[in-house]
């Protein structure tokens, strides 16, 4: 089958964009097919952003279906949880703690709640990008961590980093490493 | 070569390229900017004009097609409302070298105004439409479309989605065909001149064509049937990416036509609703395939009887839902804060509203760009927003009745696009408004093009002081990051003045210069 949906939820700056774009060619590189869906334009400037990639033997609808998602991919508390009907009964929701304040009072105390509630891994991201040498890399902690969810092996990512990103490359596939050894293979 | 990675804007540019377009010229717009990017990046010599605004962008393709010269045209959909005059003369007179117009509809309105549907303005010009389903498609559609548009001596629309334009899925290109840039210029009066005389015999032709393009589409390879020859119980006919949406369901038991050109194939769609029990008729915008199909039999199902909605883009679940298939998601986490999109931090343009706001007038006419972000909280300072260049229009019209200096403010590049025709009549007519223009020195929205403000090589700038000089108009530049009392100050000198009186908040979009850095 080797069929993973993906939905990854944030807000504008967080390389949400860059995530979908080397999971996706990971899977390429896999042998697989991908493809990947986001939206641009007014929605980027600070408001949510949501990319969405699918990868598999064929993929047909390059949208996610709620309800099927493989997993969440959360770089912001309260955009994940916004994203959390997406998620299949067998999925894994793979969230940063970070939380980017809304005009309105939520805390991140409560948005923690609700993620536990709903069952998310929680991931330090920040610290460990920071420990990895680069603040921004947040996403790429969150790819570390996914990566065990795959139908192929960590390698693949690390060269899609290599092909893809320029500036920070070796504080990227440590802050990939740190992410990854967060959780233990399934 | 193998496959690589494309969204549907870069896979048109690509397939453009390839079919040996001469020529791109395009107005920025969301979805369909990054094909003229594209072009402009893809280290070829297709030269590509940012034209002031799709009119001219649409002209200028049609006088290369004149000179028998590939041209590719790219707009958002409502674009091509300002573009449809052109347009819809262009199928009279028709084409020499192949005219291709990419327009990508917003179906959601991610950033949008409306949803406008392209393939009902491409059958009502009376000419030919592409639909691809995913970016393979775009790629083969865009080189198809330019050998019909030759062929048929006709533009041809590609109609595209947001969901197709930055969706991205694998490309396999196909051997280039190198561009004819001899420059033939043949003069026709009788085509190329719509005075009435030759007008009426254009459309008789033009409509005399319309059987030919009829033919083409029953014969497309873009248009599929598959017919189960077990069971005539049900059939799905789908176009564009709602196609993708069906196929990920289709379980093989019904039959399936996908489509992908308009006029539609009705010699197959006939033969289709003929075969099948029921028809759920699944397609992106618009009930067009259905309203073609809905009038002859009660047995069709989609958006006219309510089994999906009337409006926003189609998915994967309404599709699961229409086939009365398992659909059960997760409870969606309700009283969540909403998030709106604001202004990057530190933007000009949010002190400028700041001040704009304390000024207190009694109606602000906004325009199309980032600052119709000024709309949301805390900022909640425009009050109308319509379309490109409406801001001043709809000023004057308030002035006229009476209302106290109404504000119009638009951008730079907006200004250029469609505010220079009202403000020669708020000059004309003297009437009392106040018009911001914003000015950033780009196209900031959809990624910073250039606006003709803008100096470069082989271009020369075309100056906003010297524009409003002409016109007559008195205006005053300032500096939006001044201390808030400078600035309440200048807003307030220039709200007393009669008659019109411009302002220009002028400072380079924090966007760009953050870009160019990087």
């Amino acid at each position: 089958m080797n069929k993973v949906d993906i939905v990854i939820a944030g807000v504008g700056g967080q390389g949400n964009l860059l995530l979908a774009k080397l999971i996706a060619e990971a899977a390429l590189l896999a042998g697989l097919e991908a493809k990947r869906s986001e939206i641009k334009g007014l929605a980027q400037r600070g408001g949510p952003v949501q990319s969405l990639v699918k990868i598999g033997e064929q993929v047909w609808s390059p949208l996610v279906e709620r309800g099927q998602a493989d997993l969440l991919l959360g770089l912001e508390l309260v955009e994940a949880l916004r994203n959390v009907q997406f998620l299949s009964s067998t999925g894994h929701a793979i969230v940063s703690r970070n939380f980017v304040p809304t005009p309105l009072p939520f805390s991140q105390p409560e948005m923690l709640a609700r993620a536990q509630q709903r069952g998310f891994i929680l991931i330090s991201a920040l610290d460990l990008a920071k420990q990895a040498g680069n603040a921004q890399s947040t996403n790429i902690v969150i790819l570390g961590a996914a990566s065990h969810f795959f139908p192929f092996g960590p390698e693949l990512f690390q060269e899609a980093l290599r092909k893809n990103v320029k500036r920070f490359l070796e504080e990227n596939l440590k802050a990939f490493q740190l992410g990854r050894e967060i959780l233990p293979t399934p | 070569m193998s496959k690589i990675l494309l969204s549907g804007d870069e896979a048109v540019a690509w397939g453009a390229i390839h079919a040996g377009c001469c020529i791109s010229a395009a107005y920025p717009g969301t979805p369909a900017s990054e094909i003229q990017e594209t072009v402009a990046r893809s280290g070829t010599n297709v030269p590509f004009y940012w034209s002031v605004n799709e009119k001219v962008a649409y002209e200028v393709c049609l006088g290369a097609s004149y000179a028998n010269q590939r041209a590719l045209c790219s707009m958002k959909h409502i674009g091509l409302n300002v573009a449809m005059d052109p347009f819809i003369n262009s199928t009279f007179t028709g084409v020499n070298g192949g005219l291709v117009l990419a327009v990508g509809d917003d179906p959601s309105m991610y950033s949008s105004q409306n949803e406008q549907d392209s393939r009902i303005l491409a059958l009502f010009a009376k000419t030919f439409c592409l639909e691809p389903s995913d970016s393979q498609e775009a790629y083969e559609m865009a080189r198809a479309a330019f050998e019909l548009s030759e062929s048929l001596h006709l533009p041809v629309l590609l109609r595209m989605v947001t969901r197709i334009c930055y969706g991205e899925g694998p490309v396999q290109f196909s051997p280039e065909r190198p561009p004819n840039n001899t420059v033939r210029l043949e003069p026709d009066r009788k085509r190329w001149v719509v005075v009435p005389s030759h007008a009426r015999m254009l459309h008789k032709a033009l409509n005399e064509k319309q059987a030919d393009l009829a033919a083409i589409s029953e014969q497309s390879p873009f248009n599929q049937m598959r017919l189960n020859l077990k069971s005539r119980k049900r059939g799905i006919i789908a176009s564009g990416i709602a196609y993708l949406h069906a196929r990920q369901h289709w379980d093989g038991d019904s039959s399936l036509l996908k489509i992908g050109t308009y006029p539609l194939p009705m010699k197959m769609i006939g033969e289709f609703l003929d075969y099948c029990e029921e028809i759920l008729v699944v397609e992106e915008g618009e009930p067009l395939i259905e309203k073609s199909l809905a009038r002859l039999s009660p047995k069709v199902h989609g958006k006219l009887d309510g089994t999906f909605p009337r409006e926003w883009e189609m998915t994967p679940d309404l599709v699961a839902q229409g086939l009365k298939l398992p659909y059960s998601p997760p409870p969606a986490e309700i009283d969540l804060p909403q998030r709106f999109p604001g202004f990057c931090a530190g933007c000009g343009y949010s002190k400028s509203f700041a001040a704009l706001k304390r000024l207190g007038a009694p109606v602000v006419n906004g325009d199309i760009g980032c600052y119709s972000l000024a709309v949301f909280p805390p900022l909640e300072t425009i009050d109308t927003i319509v379309c490109m260049g409406a801001s001043i229009g709809m000023a004057l019209g308030l002035a006229y009745v009476g209302v106290k200096k109404p504000v119009a403010v638009l951008g730079d590049s907006t200004f250029f696009h469609a505010g220079l025709p009202p403000m020669v009549d708020a000059v004309h007519n003297q009437a009392d408004l106040l018009i911001l223009i914003l000015d950033n020195e780009t196209t900031a929205m959809t990624g910073g093009q250039p606006t003709p403000a803008c100096a470069g090589e082989g271009v020369r700038s075309v100056s906003l002081e010297q524009v409003l000089g002409g016109f007559g108009v008195p205006f005053r530049i300032f500096n939006p990051y001044r201390p808030d009392a400078e600035l309440d100050q200048i807003f307030r000198e220039a709200y007393q003045q009669a008659g019109p009186f411009v302002l220009i908040s002028r400072s380079e979009c924090l966007t760009e210069v953050k870009r160019r850095k990087s």
